[in-house]
């Protein structure tokens, strides 16, 4: 039985397609030049189809619920400014949590918006809960989590306040952040 | 009997034996193509930082797009390598799930259930378009996989009927294309869906996922009690629905044990896994002498030692009797294929390339094995079951030229 090319070539692009739609949600976010950095606190599971990951939970979402209605519960926006002059968090380059609200915010200079969802009264940024690591690099990164360091995650963020995960740093262990020179400029807006 | 009669018989009957042996042949290409998505997987999975993100999603759209083209070519155009063609199209068929990880390894995304329900759309599409059962059955696994965890997680309002949607498309369509393999597919769905919708009424998701695990069983059990008096269709049904559960018992209770084992788990973690899989393992026992038509004595011997060893060193918590269950089932493979090799019998060399699979996959979410180890002895043994099976087909058909 021969079968109409057509009919394969019709399929294998709608395969592509589906493919590609995956990741076209988060196209913004991975070509902004917005990169912020917040404190993380991080679990060690692992994805049979993706790999090895940490689990990533994150200091401005356990304050964001102080901001919010009680009882809310969908979609809110986290503003994150640099963290106040002379701080530690200053120098560590970690954004902090202005405010949190149910409506868009409008941006200052060097200011970013994040979107997150409250579900069962938590907080969490969308889809920024986890960061994949390469197996050669698990362990020494499982180390430096169990010696109770609270990694550093970057997020590059578009306007619209979809985030990508780019680097983490934990102990003087780093993945993939963005290059320290170019995060410097890139920072805030 | 009119000696016309006779020789109508003699015909039907010689028409049915080659139509099952090229089923179970390209079943065995088919194997090959699960083992080698599992070296593509575990080398996703391993998640190489020498290479770019960039260069690895094209490299795996590439390499879906050029063995799907490959697998098309031979199967449908050619038609000189069909049972491997259509291995390479079922191979890019699934290397679209190990590409939805790289792409979500990519940006670090969580999975989202969507994306089992895409990849099932996917495979549909290509099912559609080639009319192939194989690849309708990975569409309607992918969909029951995704309906199992909207079930398990509470995610989707009425994902309990949409269960019922689903295995009965599946059987429509198993009608259609005339495949046993898609006819168990939906009497398993089937009766999962039946299990969840029951279980859900009484207790909650929760019963109704252990019940689920039952009830295909229970299924299987009266399909291959009924098989003898089914019409020909039907028999091929029941034959390939305890395929299908035997497959899921070993890797349930293998994967199981091995973690187990591996992490000296405490007794009360493994006991359901096994209470709920030891059925399963007894049938395997029986559809081994139902499906696979070998030796009665020899499969009983086998199947019933280390389905044995297996379950009572787990209970035990005792590697060594462990091991003799596992010891025991590599030495069924040896002698399958030991015979098969002398005698040129198809029988024992299905019944040991499945059993030999069905081992190797219960390992595929150890995670004390390094990825890069399991990628390489995955992509081997799949190459070498594809080689093994055209090998194997060639000489017994040189055999039969000869004689």
């Amino acid at each position: 039985m021969r079968l109409e090319p057509w009919r394969f070539a019709g399929a294998v692009a709608l395969q592509a397609l589906l493919l590609a739609s995956v990741g076209v949600s988060r196209l913004d976010a991975v070509r902004s030049d917005t990169v912020v950095t917040l404190e993380a606190h991080p679990l060690d599971p692992y994805d049979p189809l993706a790999g090895y990951y940490v689990t990533l939970a994150y200091t401005v979402e356990d304050e964001a619920g102080a901001w919010l209605p009680e009882d809310f519960e969908g979609p809110v926006w986290l503003l994150l400014e640099p963290s106040d002059p002379g701080s530690d968090r200053e120098a560590r380059r970690v954004f902090r949590l202005a405010r949190a609200t149910t409506e868009p915010p409008a941006l200052a200079s060097r200011q970013a918006r994040l979107r997150a969802t409250v579900e069962r009264g938590r907080v969490r940024i969308d889809q920024a809960s986890r960061m994949y690591v390469p197996e050669a690099r698990r362990a020494a990164i499982e180390r430096a989590l169990r010696a109770g360091s609270k990694p550093l995650v970057d997020l590059r963020v578009s306007d619209a306040g979809a985030a990508v995960v780019v680097g983490l740093s934990v102990a003087g262990e780093h993945l993939d952040p963005p290059a320290d020179d170019a995060r410097a400029d890139r920072r805030g807006r | 009997m009119s000696h016309e009669v006779a020789e109508a018989l003699r015909a039907r009957y010689a028409l049915e034996g080659d139509e099952a042996a090229d089923a179970a042949n390209l079943a065995v290409y088919l194997l090959g193509a699960l083992l080698l998505f599992g070296g593509l997987a575990s080398f996703v999975a391993w998640n190489w930082s020498a290479i770019s993100p960039a260069l690895k999603i094209g490299g795996g759209v590439v390499f879906m797009l050029g063995i799907e083209g490959l697998g098309y070519w031979m199967a449908y155009v050619d038609r000189r390598w069909v049972g491997l063609g259509q291995a390479f199209v079922l191979l890019g068929a699934l290397s679209f799930g190990a590409n939805l990880g790289l792409v979500y390894q990519a940006l670090h995304l969580e999975p989202r259930p969507v994306a089992l329900l895409a990849w099932s759309a996917a495979s549909a599409a290509l099912a559609l378009a080639l009319r192939s059962s194989v690849l309708a059955v990975l569409a309607s696994v992918l969909a029951f996989l995704w309906h199992v965890g909207q079930v398990s997680e509470g995610g989707l309002p009425g994902a309990l009927w949409v269960g019922h949607a689903i295995w009965l498309a599946a059987a429509g369509w198993g009608v259609w294309l005339r495949s046993a393999a898609l006819g168990a597919v939906a009497v398993v769905g089937g009766g999962l869906a039946i299990a969840f919708t029951a279980g859900s009424a009484e207790s909650g998701p929760d019963l109704g996922l252990i019940a689920g695990f039952h009830v295909p069983i229970g299924f299987a059990v009266a399909a291959l009690g009924l098989a003898p008096h089914l019409p020909r269709g039907g028999r091929g049904v029941a034959q390939a629905a305890a395929a299908v559960i035997v497959l899921l018992a070993f890797l349930a209770s293998f994967g199981g044990t091995a973690e187990a084992v591996a992490e000296s788990a405490r007794l009360d973690r493994l006991a359901p896994t096994l209470v709920a899989t030891a059925p399963a393992l007894l049938l395997a026992g029986v559809s081994w002498l139902v499906v696979g038509g070998v030796d009665a004595r020899r499969t009983l011997a086998f199947g019933g030692l280390s389905a044995g060893a297996l379950l009572v060193g787990s209970f035990a918590g005792s590697v060594a009797l462990w091991l003799i269950a596992h010891a025991c089932l590599v030495g069924r493979v040896v002698w399958d294929l030991r015979r098969s090799l002398s005698e040129l019998d198809r029988g024992p060399f299905w019944s040991a390339v499945l059993l030999s699979v069905a081992l190797l996959c219960a390992r595929f979410l150890e995670i004390q094995t390094h990825l890069l180890v399991k990628a390489v002895a995955y992509a081997a043994a799949g190459a070498g079951v594809l080689l093994a099976a055209h090998f194997f087909e060639r000489r017994r058909k040189e055999a039969s030229n000869e004689a």
